[in-house]
C-alpha cells in the first residue's frame, strides 16, 4: 500500500512538472514488422494539437495518405495520388485513442489503459521493479485476463498481455525515453506477440525528430483536403 | 539463409521469453534482426489495400488462410489490411488505420485473438461487414 501511495504521489508530482506546456507535437514514426522472416516498414510523420485535439498522420510509404482525426472520431483519409477521400465517424477512432494524445496529456503511467476502461487490479514489487496489473473492461474479459505494466524509476518499461488462460500473449518493451520538462515519451517501442511456443512476431516503432509547440511545422495541422477530392463510398 | 537466421532468432526470442520474467530486451539484437530481414512481398500488401479500385472482391472461405489473416491482423491491423484480406468493405478496413497509433491497438489485437482461437473455421469472419469483428 505504501509503495502504491508513493508511486501515486511521484506520478502526481511528475504530472504537474511535465507535459502541461505541450500544446503541439510532431514526430517521425517508423514502424517495422516482421512477418515470417520478412519485414514491412511504414514511414509516417505525425502531428498532434492539444488545443483542438486534432491528430494528423502523413504516411509516405505503402500508399501515401493524409489522415486527419478529430476528438469526436471524425476521420478523413485523403490519398493525394488518386485524389480520393474516405470519410468515417466512429467514437472508438477518436484522436483521444492515439498514442500522442496519451503522452501529450501525460497519461504514460497507465499507457492509456484507464482510458480504455481497464482498472487497477494489483500492485507489487519485483526487485527494483514495480508491477501493476490491470483488469480489462467487461467487454474484453472473455479474451484478456489482465495486462501487466512494469515500472523502472516510475517509467513503464514493459507490459505483458495475458490471454484468458493466463498465458503471456504479447510483450511490449518501452525504451529510449525522452524525458524533459515538457514531455515524457518512449522513443522506441517493441512488441513481441507469441503465435506459438516456438514462434513469435516482432514489431518495432521508432520515434524521431520530435518537435513541440513553436517548432512544429503547421502545414499538416492546417491541411485542407482538396474540395474536388473524389469521395470513396 | 538470411531468412533462416531471422526465423531462428524469432524462435529464440519466443522460447527464451515465453516463461521468463524478463522486462528488458536486447535492442541491438532486435535491430540486427530487422536489418537482416528481407523486405516483404508487397503484392500481399497491395492485395490487402485494394484502395485504388475502391472496392474489395467477395471471396470464398477456402481462399483465406486463417494464420495469414491473424498475422496481418497483428502486424498490419493499424493499416486495416487484415480486414481487406478477409474481404470486408474498404471503408471498414481503412478505419483500422487509426488504431495504428494506439498503444495496444486494442481492436486488431482482439481480432488477432479471435482468429487464432477460431483458426479452424474463419467462415463467419469472411466478408463480415461489422467494424468490430467479434461483435
Amino acid at each position: 500500500m505504501r509503495v502504491l501511495l508513493s508511486f501515486c504521489i511521484t506520478l502526481f508530482i511528475v504530472s504537474n512538472l511535465s507535459a502541461q506546456s505541450v500544446n503541439r507535437i510532431s514526430l517521425h514514426r517508423e514502424t517495422s514488422a516482421l512477418i515470417k522472416g520478412n519485414k514491412i516498414v511504414e514511414q509516417a510523420d505525425c502531428y498532434y494539437s492539444r488545443e483542438n485535439l486534432k491528430m494528423v498522420v502523413h504516411s509516405t510509404s505503402l500508399n501515401e495518405y493524409v489522415k486527419i482525426v478529430s476528438s469526436k472520431g471524425e476521420i478523413s483519409i485523403y490519398f493525394p495520388e488518386s485524389n480520393e477521400l474516405i470519410l468515417q465517424q466512429n467514437s472508438y477512432l477518436s484522436s483521444k485513442k492515439e498514442e500522442l494524445y496519451i503522452y501529450v496529456n501525460n497519461m504514460y503511467d497507465d499507457l492509456g489503459l484507464r482510458n480504455e476502461g481497464f482498472t487497477m487490479m494489483e500492485t507489487r514489487n519485483d526487485g527494483d521493479y514495480m508491477i501493476i496489473d490491470w483488469a480489462p473492461p467487461a467487454s474484453h474479459k472473455d479474451k484478456i485476463k489482465k495486462i501487466e505494466i512494469v515500472y523502472e524509476n516510475m517509467m513503464p518499461i514493459y507490459s505483458a498481455t495475458y490471454n484468458f488462460n493466463g498465458d503471456v500473449y504479447k510483450k511490449t518493451y518501452y525504451t529510449d525515453y525522452l524525458v524533459n520538462s515538457n514531455l515524457i515519451l518512449p522513443k522506441r517501442i517493441t512488441d513481441i506477440t507469441y503465435t506459438s511456443k516456438t514462434d513469435s512476431i516482432v514489431r518495432r516503432v521508432l520515434y524521431s525528430d520530435i518537435k513541440i509547440n513553436d517548432e512544429v511545422d503547421m502545414t499538416y495541422l492546417n491541411y485542407k483536403v482538396p474540395k474536388d477530392a473524389k469521395l470513396i463510398k | 539463409m538470411k531468412k533462416l537466421l531471422v526465423l531462428l532468432f524469432v524462435s529464440f526470442v519466443a522460447l527464451s521469453n515465453m516463461n521468463a520474467a524478463n522486462y528488458k530486451l536486447d535492442n541491438a539484437k532486435v535491430d540486427a534482426m530487422f536489418e537482416t530481414a528481407d523486405i516483404a512481398n508487397m503484392s500481399v500488401v497491395a492485395q490487402g489495400l485494394m484502395l485504388e479500385s475502391g472496392n474489395s472482391a467477395t471471396v470464398t472461405v477456402g481462399e483465406k488462410d486463417p494464420i495469414v489473416s491473424a498475422v496481418l491482423a497483428f502486424f498490419l491491423g493499424g493499416f486495416g489490411i487484415h480486414r481487406f484480406y478477409l474481404g470486408t468493405k474498404p471503408l471498414t478496413g481503412i478505419g483500422y488505420i487509426l488504431t495504428c497509433g494506439g498503444i495496444f491497438g486494442i481492436v486488431p489485437f482482439i481480432d488477432f485473438i479471435v482468429l487464432l482461437i477460431d483458426n479452424k473455421d474463419i467462415s463467419k469472419y469472411v466478408n463480415n461487414p461489422k467494424f468490430f469483428m467479434w461483435q
